[in-house]
């Protein structure tokens, strides 16, 4: 699976109210080259918001069907990687408010924030890399939320104007976020 | 764009890093990088940090991806049984019939509907010459022949193991017990596919019990869809989403109504 920068939308293959036969297999068609090329990068995304992985991938699941009916419905199909994050950011926050509202009532899962690691090629390197890993991980961790979200969006290789559209702010607000965030990181990294 | 030390802003070489100054500031800034050591090496540690956070973004989450064939082959599913009949949609269309929002349509619509899947379900009849409890007999095994057996191992065990492990083929002389024990004869066992009810890679056994005659004729519910259900049933127990004995038990029943529950569509995706 194809973790690259989206470089083909749907702009050739915009389906309208008379697609026929041929054209909805090709929507489908379209959806699963774009699942394909996604997935691994919105289940992160979603995965990182908090979500437990069954959660998760269901969240995947509903942005694929969304697209779907999106397409069927002859909608623009130009920058879907952006509308893929922002639908995925809206439905995973809403799947998390409702997990807190739960946890609330039942109380806190000690499991739902595990990270894991892969260590590196040899015993020694593998132990710095993760200290740095943890380093920065941890700095990501006590950002603010949106911040963070910048940050996350932009390693899944959204542009700017892209994550502005998925959190709903300005431009100017991503860019300070991220020189902000990388600050801090570039501190932590430097100790 | 550069602070008051005439050196460049964080801001600038954040953007500048990621490829979002304009086309002249961008140019303007490289310039300085190329003139400036203190501006190069806080750009180069910048960019250290960036993929150090890339890194160990990826290093905490990609262990926790499971595989993505499970996953798409249910989206495949799921899509299929969300899109409109495309058939119907080109009837309508031939009609010159639009369906809009008044309710006397969607009444007209629904009533084409009905009655396509009454003629279409009077034509399968006809060319195939089966009724449902005929259709029955062919989908699934005789309960008291083939009951199902297991052996006795763990979702460990079961997730460890070879999908190709050769000892998983039905020995010949089991082949031939199941024949005669189905009444099919020799010249007639070409039709039909020996195959597990519960599959070794759900810990069932090449018992005779446990192996039936599936017709190769079999429309819709047929082998490679229970290939399917198997193939997704095992991936649900290795991710400790299903428990084993859960899905020996779905499978062993009636298997397309697990096949349902599991690819969340009402028929088989490669009938759809």
């Amino acid at each position: 699976m194809s973790d690259s920068p989206p470089e083909w939308v749907l702009d050739s293959y915009v389906p309208t109210a008379a697609a026929d036969q041929s054209q909805s297999a090709g929507i489908e068609e379209s959806v699963l080259r774009l699942f394909d090329q996604f997935r691994n990068r919105l289940l992160r995304y979603v995965l990182a918001l908090g979500l437990p992985n069954e959660e998760g991938e269901e969240v995947v699941q509903e942005v694929f069907l969304s697209l779907f009916r999106h397409l069927q419905q002859g909608r623009p199909a130009h920058n879907l990687a952006g509308w893929l994050f922002r639908v995925a950011h809206n439905l995973g926050l809403k799947r998390r408010s409702a997990n807190q509202k739960l946890r609330d009532v039942i109380g806190p899962d000690d499991d739902a924030v595990a990270e894991q690691f892969d260590t590196g090629p040899s015993p020694e390197e593998g132990i710095i890399q993760r200290q740095r890993h943890e380093r920065l991980l941890a700095v990501v961790r006590a950002l603010p939320e949106q911040d963070r979200l910048c940050l996350r969006l932009r390693a899944e290789g959204l542009r700017y104007r892209e994550i502005a559209q998925t959190l709903g702010i300005s431009l100017g607000s991503v860019s300070n976020s991220l020189t902000r965030s990388l600050a801090r990181l570039m501190r932590a990294d430097e100790r | 764009m550069t602070n008051r030390d005439c050196h460049l802003s964080d801001e600038v070489l954040v953007c500048l890093a990621d490829g979002e100054l304009p086309t002249r500031e961008a140019g303007e800034a490289r310039a300085h990088l190329a003139a400036c050591w203190d501006c190069r090496t806080r750009f180069g540690d910048l960019e250290s940090t960036i993929g150090a956070f890339v890194h160990a973004h990826h290093a905490s989450l990609d262990p926790q991806l499971p595989p993505a064939d499970g996953p798409r082959a249910l989206l495949r599913a799921r899509l299929r049984e969300s899109g409109p009949n495309p058939l119907v949609r080109r009837w309508l269309a031939v009609a010159g019939f639009t369906v809009t929002r008044t309710p006397w349509r969607y009444a007209f619509a629904a009533l084409l509907l009905v009655l396509g899947v009454f003629m279409g379900d009077r034509y399968r009849r006809s060319q195939h010459g089966y009724s449902l409890p005929a259709l029955k007999a062919r989908v699934f095994p005789n309960r008291a022949l083939t009951p199902g057996a297991v052996r006795s191992v763990g979702q460990k065990d079961v997730c460890a193991a070879d999908d190709n492990d050769p000892a998983w083929l039905i020995p010949a002389s089991v082949q031939q017990d199941v024949l005669r024990e189905y009444g099919i004869t020799s010249s007639q066992a070409k039709d039909y596919q020996l195959d597990y009810l519960i599959p070794p890679s759900l810990g069932g056994t090449a018992d005779i019990h446990n192996v039936w005659p599936e017709p190769y004729s079999n429309v819709g519910w047929n082998a490679h869809v229970k290939d399917d259900l198997e193939n997704r049933l095992r991936q649900l127990v290795c991710e400790g989403r299903v428990s084993l004995p859960e899905a020996q038990r779905d499978i062993s029943g009636d298997w397309t109504n697990a096949y349902r529950k599991y690819f969340h569509t009402s028929r088989p995706v490669s009938a759809l």
